[in-house]
């Protein structure tokens, strides 16, 4: 797993490549952990092909850290497959989603 | 032919299970979308088991085989570990807003909503057997 960080017109961005699975969610959670109290983060998730309920966890977990101070998360470029993976646990619901980094960078 | 491993519990070896089903279905010609819910359905079985059907330090075993049977693919987990039977297992309710949403949880779920069937029973000797049949 890639992760790469910037930032831009006042988001955190942090865009994800490669399988988001049990093996690298850690190395996930480890970097949202340090940017978590941002108020804004995007979580560009175009190079994901591959996402498990490991995967999952660690972005409700960040999502849950978000809202206890009111910032502001959004994720953008998911694939077919990570999508359908959302619809099936009701995450596209309760997550910010656009089709494109700068589509998710207006305000 | 059918796919068959062995593998000891450890959660690094969710690697060696990718790669025996990723060459599998690549000599199956399954389509992508079946394969990656494969693939899912394998890691969230295994991952489980390694991750709390055994007492720390303990050694264990799972072998998984996979195969084909007309329209479906028939997976078979069978481990050494406690008896759990994933059919009985919690499931959070997958409408509920993000506060209350459980962090956990969330892997048997999607393998009883990807799965056409799921067969749970001991052995005779005392062995956890799932077999999960996925559409192709």
């Amino acid at each position: 797993m890639k992760i790469k960080r910037n930032e831009d017109q006042g988001f955190v961005i942090v865009t994800l490549s490669g399988r988001f699975d049990s093996m690298t969610a850690k190395t996930v959670e480890e970097k949202f952990q340090t940017i978590q109290d941002q108020p804004r983060i995007l979580v560009n998730m175009s190079g994901v092909h591959y996402i498990s309920s490991a995967g999952l966890r660690v972005l409700l977990a960040l999502a849950k850290a978000m809202n206890r101070h009111q910032g502001l998360l959004r994720l953008c470029g998911l694939t077919e497959t990570v999508r359908e993976v959302f619809d099936m646990a009701g995450f596209t619901q309760i997550f910010q989603i656009y089709n494109s980094q700068e589509e998710a960078l207006e305000l | 032919m059918a796919m068959s491993l062995s593998l000891s519990n450890r959660p690094e070896n969710l690697a060696r299970l990718n790669q025996a089903l990723a060459s599998q279905a690549r000599e199956w010609c399954l389509p992508e979308r079946s394969r990656a819910h494969l693939e899912l359905v394998a890691e969230e079985l295994f991952v489980n088991i390694v991750n709390h059907g055994y007492e720390p330090g303990q050694p264990g075993r799972i072998d998984i085989s996979l195969e084909q049977q007309g329209p479906r693919l028939r997976l078979i987990i069978e481990d050494d570990a406690r008896p759990f039977n994933p059919l009985h297992d919690y499931c959070p309710q997958t409408d509920q807003n993000l506060e209350s949403r459980p962090i956990g949880g969330l892997g048997i779920c999607l393998v009883r909503r990807l799965a056409e069937s799921i067969v749970y029973y001991q052995t005779a000797d005392n062995r956890n057997r799932l077999i999960v049949y996925l559409p192709k």
